[in-house]
């Protein structure tokens, strides 16, 4: 039944994972951009409806969806001051590192700017259950974690579904494998490129707003470690696959938990990390990636 | 039928102060089929660039139908019905060929809803519209595949079954028969020609002499960025300029020049 329970326990955590890095792995399969400012987004979505709940008295749906909304804005104004700024100056923004670092850039001013609002201590956050645990027998299931769960199997299968059979899914797997030759046949890539975006953005927010659900606390810094275990989730999955993002996410969520269970939370760090070394080494491409990056995306 | 669908007036194209198109002017009428000729390095591709709005001209102005292009965007351009297939074929690789031929209509494609509709399906009209186009090009059975790994002629095929699928009133061709066998050659020179039945006007870029004699009724020819001559195919072949363009500068087209 324990083991059960840390099962459980840790698909819930890996979901979260699995959100973030789905998040990440959209924007590098259609752009071949790694987008470092999506824990800042991560972390405004949990910062920005703590504050609105505790300052403002809002109530909580009101302000996740705020929250929500401003994380879209968010990744829209990264998109036009990276990768268009870019498009616009040099015609092209896949081969340069700049936008990595103008991201990296948005990182530190989304957590400069929340740090001068609310400072920089970690807050606690007002559960909206009065008990936010369902059991079933003998195991306690986490209401947040059970939502972050299926809407993170609801939302990327939806997002596959949309990848796979829509106008603009196939619009999005065009420019991934040729954003020029996606233009001359007609596609609006000016208009795609920040669709993606507000996708990429919409799920950076709610998993911080899940995450912050989760752990009923929001910090300026919580979106440092969840980014790593995110990009090394999308590493895992292979660059650029959606589902991949989604299985490595949810791997390294139960190898977290298990390891903490039966090693200790001591030696999670150095399991964890090597574990991941071992897969890099042994399958660089990650598990479902192609053999080459960049190509056979989604 | 003698109008003219576009206009090529004084274009001239720089990078960066080398003069790669220079103050070219020229017309394709509507249904008619013309040919661009001209050595490696004249400026025929450069050409097709400008007028699908790749690179931004330099000098001079693209009329099409009538109405200036010059500063378009691609997607005006390949609404208004100016669509091109690629010297170095330009499928996506990881589509399948069904996909491929849908994309083709993507610049008709306006509103939400043709976003989110589910174009995958068997029953909509985009889908149905690529397995018509698919059928008539012999290549209903590569439908479901991945093109990436399909024969170069298969390809080259399915790339001109995308250009149909935007229903273009222009096709500009680079070197369509590039890499075809005799056979291959053969049965692109009946299908354009049944595309130029239909109404279509072409424009081609190619290499191959025979293939422009048979399939174009006026052939212009670039040299160094500069328009040297225009005419039929004969009578380019024998003007002076053109000889002097091509001699030792192309065996191949040398060779058939001279015969």
């Amino acid at each position: 039944m324990d083991v059960l329970q840390q099962l459980i326990s840790g698909l819930m955590l890996g979901s979260l994972y699995a959100l973030l890095a789905v998040a990440f792995t959209l924007v590098i399969g259609v752009l071949n951009f790694l987008n470092f400012s999506i824990p800042g987004i991560f972390m405004m979505g949990g910062m920005i409806s703590w504050g609105l709940m505790s300052q403002t008295n809002m109530v909580w749906w009101l302000a996740m969806a705020i929250a929500l909304a401003a994380c879209v804005v968010a990744s829209l104004l990264v998109e036009r001051f990276t990768y268009r700024f870019m498009k616009m100056r040099f015609g092209d923004a896949t081969e340069h590192a700049t936008p990595l670092v103008s991201s990296l850039g948005f990182l530190i001013l989304f957590q400069g700017l929340v740090l001068i609002k609310w400072g920089p201590e970690m807050q606690y956050f007002p559960s909206p259950w009065q008990d936010p645990n369902l059991r079933i027998g003998e195991l306690v299931i986490g209401l947040p974690q059970l939502a972050s769960l299926i809407l993170a199997l609801v939302l990327v299968g939806g997002l596959s579904l949309l990848l796979a059979r829509t106008g603009l899914g196939r619009a999005i797997r065009a420019i991934a494998e040729s954003p020029d030759t996606a233009a001359m046949l007609g596609i609006r890539v000016n208009r795609i490129v920040p669709a993606v975006f507000i996708i990429s953005g919409l799920l950076a927010g709610l998993a911080g707003v899940l995450f912050s659900l989760n752990y009923l606390q929001a910090s300026p810094r919580m979106g440092d470690e969840i980014a790593t275990l995110a990009i090394s989730a999308m590493v895992l999955g292979g660059l650029g696959s959606v589902w991949g993002a989604v299985i490595g996410g949810l791997f390294l969520g139960l190898v977290q938990v298990m390891v903490i269970q039966f090693f200790g939370a001591e030696f999670l760090r150095a399991i964890l990390w090597g574990l991941l070394l071992v897969i890099i080494v042994v399958r660089p491409q990650g598990v479902f990636g192609g053999s080459k990056i960049s190509k056979g995306k989604f | 039928m003698t109008k003219p669908l576009l206009e090529i007036q004084n274009l001239s194209k720089n990078f960066s102060g080398l003069d790669v198109i220079r103050d070219v002017t020229f017309h394709v009428n509507e249904g008619e089929r013309m040919a661009l000729i001209g050595p490696n390095g004249a400026g025929k591709t450069t050409m097709f660039n400008l007028i699908t709005g790749v690179y931004p001209v330099s000098q001079g102005s693209i009329r099409m139908a009538g109405e200036d292009i010059t500063t378009a965007s691609d997607r005006s351009r390949a609404q208004r019905g100016i669509i091109r297939t690629f010297q170095n074929i330009r499928l996506m690789p990881h589509l399948t060929a069904a996909e491929n031929v849908m994309l083709g209509q993507t610049c008709h494609s306006h509103g939400i809803w043709s976003w989110l509709a589910p174009v995958g399906l068997q029953s909509s009209r985009s889908r149905k519209e690529a397995d018509h186009a698919l059928e008539v090009s012999g290549l209903l059975e590569y439908r479901d595949m991945l093109t990436y790994d399909l024969p170069y002629g298969v390809q080259k095929r399915i790339e001109l079954a995308r250009a149909l699928s935007a229903k273009p009133k222009l096709i500009l061709l680079d070197e369509p028969a590039a890499g075809l066998n005799p056979s291959e050659t053969d049965d692109l020179a009946q299908q354009l020609l049944d595309i130029s039945a239909s109404g279509v006007t072409l424009l081609t870029v190619e290499h191959d002499m025979h293939f422009v004699r048979r399939l174009s009724q006026r052939v212009i020819v670039l040299n160094f960025g500069s328009l040297i001559a225009e005419g039929t195919a004969a009578e380019v072949q024998n003007d002076q300029h053109v000889l002097e363009a091509y001699l030792g500068s192309d065996r191949k087209l040398e060779e058939e020049v001279a015969t």
